[in-house]
């Protein structure tokens, strides 16, 4: 994709390190690179920029990251009906803007673009979980806190992650995109242990509110392309947003899916409506102010964050759900930051246990 | 004064009369004149507290967004304008205005709730007897009180309850989303 980069900083200890090399030589060459001590100090907000969230996706940090790599789904709850997702972070924000995410208010205070160099230390933590949990079978994903694949011209990261989990036995990578980022993955075999996933939305919704990010028609032209690779794949429904007509584009999305991609290359679908803190809602109302998708009939729900109204957005989950087992019965689908009741009223049936569900997506072949 | 000066004195007036925020004040100069004014006249004739201005502005932005209209061109729609023209006292228009800017902004919502509160009064349950409905429609929860004085009283209303039993499972059927919506 096309970076819209202000500035470029790298870690002093990163100066030689091969990521570097690789990001510095694939920058344009007007863009400038600055050594620095700490990357955290230029990760903070700048508060005389007018967005500076936005500004924040502009300025390319290379910096260790000086915490776990690895955590628990931040969007996981004990109120929720989770998926057993294991998050691994390689990198902060996203070059792309989508109006609705949740990275506008959860790194609101450390905005800055942060790749994280000493990414190695990340498998010792994969091995050390895989060590502890012989048997089991455990998806991890990078693509939580930034898009999996929108910085992997610059990194390659990709490459070595496939390599090191086509080498694994109970641990799944999954990379969570919205671009058609996939040329590193055409080269390489995953073995099985990859998937790749599209999150996505009506040309509506991507018009309106997916800035930057690969058309949806793009999406699925990529995932049919590394499911004939050998990868698995599986598609994010997520947010679901309930504005006029939305049921009939959603519905033609899944059809235009299907259409494209066998069902049995598909390794699960998951579902969530469109969900915000009441401080995400007035920071999105704040950056995107024309964005109608921002204003669709959303009520401060149960849980404190607005969402559609109940019996609107159980009949869109619901809808759509009967569309996904028409076309695939037997493929898994789930509700994401939703309750098992909502689940079971959904799907017909409580949903299993998180580390269940977990397994089950991990495992699927 | 220029022409424009002048109405950004008048909503400055009115804004500094009634304490309004500074961020408020500047989304509502920079609204333009035509919007700008439509709000003020509104907020004098209908002599608005600064909540149910912040309030309808909010409303007036987002059915904007919604529909692609200023907020002068909204607020003279016929049902509207039939609210703050209309008869009864400023402060029942005014609560009448922000009922119907909801209306506007969630339709869908309006009309369900208007359905299910309309089959709710159909049922015509005995006194002692509530259903209520979810706040907002915000989740599928149905809350339903007895409120009993003896035991005769009690037994009347888990009668009039049972009788009632298929109506109310329709009613929570339909806030789960049933095909009704």
């Amino acid at each position: 994709m096309n970076f819209d980069l202000d500035c470029a900083f790298i870690e002093e200890e990163f100066r030689d390190a091969p990521i570097a090399r690789r990001v510095v030589e694939r920058l344009p060459p007007h863009l400038s690179v600055e050594y620095i001590a700490d990357g955290r100090e230029v990760a903070k907000p700048n508060l005389l920029q007018a967005d500076p969230f936005a500004a924040g996706k502009r300025r390319l940090i290379l910096m260790r990251r000086r915490s776990p790599f690895l955590m628990a789904c931040p969007a996981g709850g004990a109120e929720f009906a989770c998926c057993g997702y294991l998050v691994m972070v390689l990198a902060s924000n996203c070059p792309m803007d989508c109006s609705y995410c949740f990275l506008q208010q959860y790194v609101a205070n450390n905005p800055g673009f942060q790749v994280y160099s000493n990414y190695a230390d990340a498998f010792d933590e994969l091995q050390t979980l895989s060590h502890r949990a012989p048997g089991r079978h455990l998806r991890v994903g990078t693509g939580e806190l930034a898009d999996s694949l929108a910085f992997d011209s610059l990194t390659d990261l990709s490459l070595e992650l496939v390599d090191f989990f086509a080498r694994q036995r109970n641990l799944v990578l999954e990379l969570k995109t919205k671009t058609d980022e996939i040329e590193n993955l055409l080269r390489i075999d995953p073995k099985g242990q990859v998937m790749v996933s599209w999150t996505l939305s009506p040309p509506a919704v991507f018009s309106s509110s997916e800035h930057r990010a690969a058309t949806p028609a793009q999406r699925i032209e990529a995932a049919r392309r590394v499911a004939e690779a050998g990868y698995g794949v599986a598609f994010h429904l997520d947010p679901v947003i309930a504005y006029g007509g939305a049921e009939r584009d959603y519905l033609d999305l899944l059809d235009d899916l299907f259409a494209a991609v066998a069902p049995s290359r598909i390794r699960f679908i998951s579902i969530g409506g469109l969900r915000m803190s009441p401080e995400l809602k007035a920071a999105a109302r704040r950056r995107f102010p024309d964005d109608p998708m921002l204003v669709g009939e959303e009520v401060l729900s149960t849980d404190g964050r607005y969402r559609t109204f109940t019996a609107l957005r159980t009949r869109l989950f619901r809808v759509l759900s009967e569309r996904i087992r028409k076309h695939a019965p037997g493929l898994p689908a789930y509700l994401c930051m939703e309750s098992a009741a909502m689940s079971e009223r959904i799907f017909g049936a409580r949903p299993p246990a998180p580390a269940n569900l977990g397994e089950l997506l991990a495992s699927r072949r | 004064m220029s022409e424009e000066t002048g109405y950004r004195a008048h909503v400055r007036a009115w804004a500094v009369e009634h304490h309004l925020p500074e961020a408020a004040l500047n989304r509502w100069i920079d609204l333009g004149k035509s919007d700008a004014l439509a709000i003020l006249s509104v907020a004098m004739d209908l002599r608005l507290r600064t909540g149910q201005l912040l309030t309808a502005f909010e409303m007036l932005a987002e059915i904007g967004v919604r529909e692609g209209e200023g907020a002068a061109s909204i607020l003279a729609r016929r049902e509207l304008r039939a609210v703050t023209t209309g008869s009864g006292s400023r402060p029942e228009r005014a609560r009448a205005l922000l009922d119907k800017l909801r209306e506007l902004r969630y339709p869908r919502l309006a009309r369900l709730r208007a359905e299910l509160e309309a089959a709710v009064a159909a049922m015509r349950l005995p006194h002692g007897l509530t259903v209520v409905l979810p706040k907002d429609l915000g989740s599928d929860e149905v809350m339903i009180r007895m409120t009993a004085h003896s035991a005769a009283e009690l037994e009347k209303l888990i009668e009039a309850l049972a009788r009632h039993k298929e109506r109310i499972k329709a009613l929570i059927e339909t806030l789960g989303g049933s095909d009704g919506i």
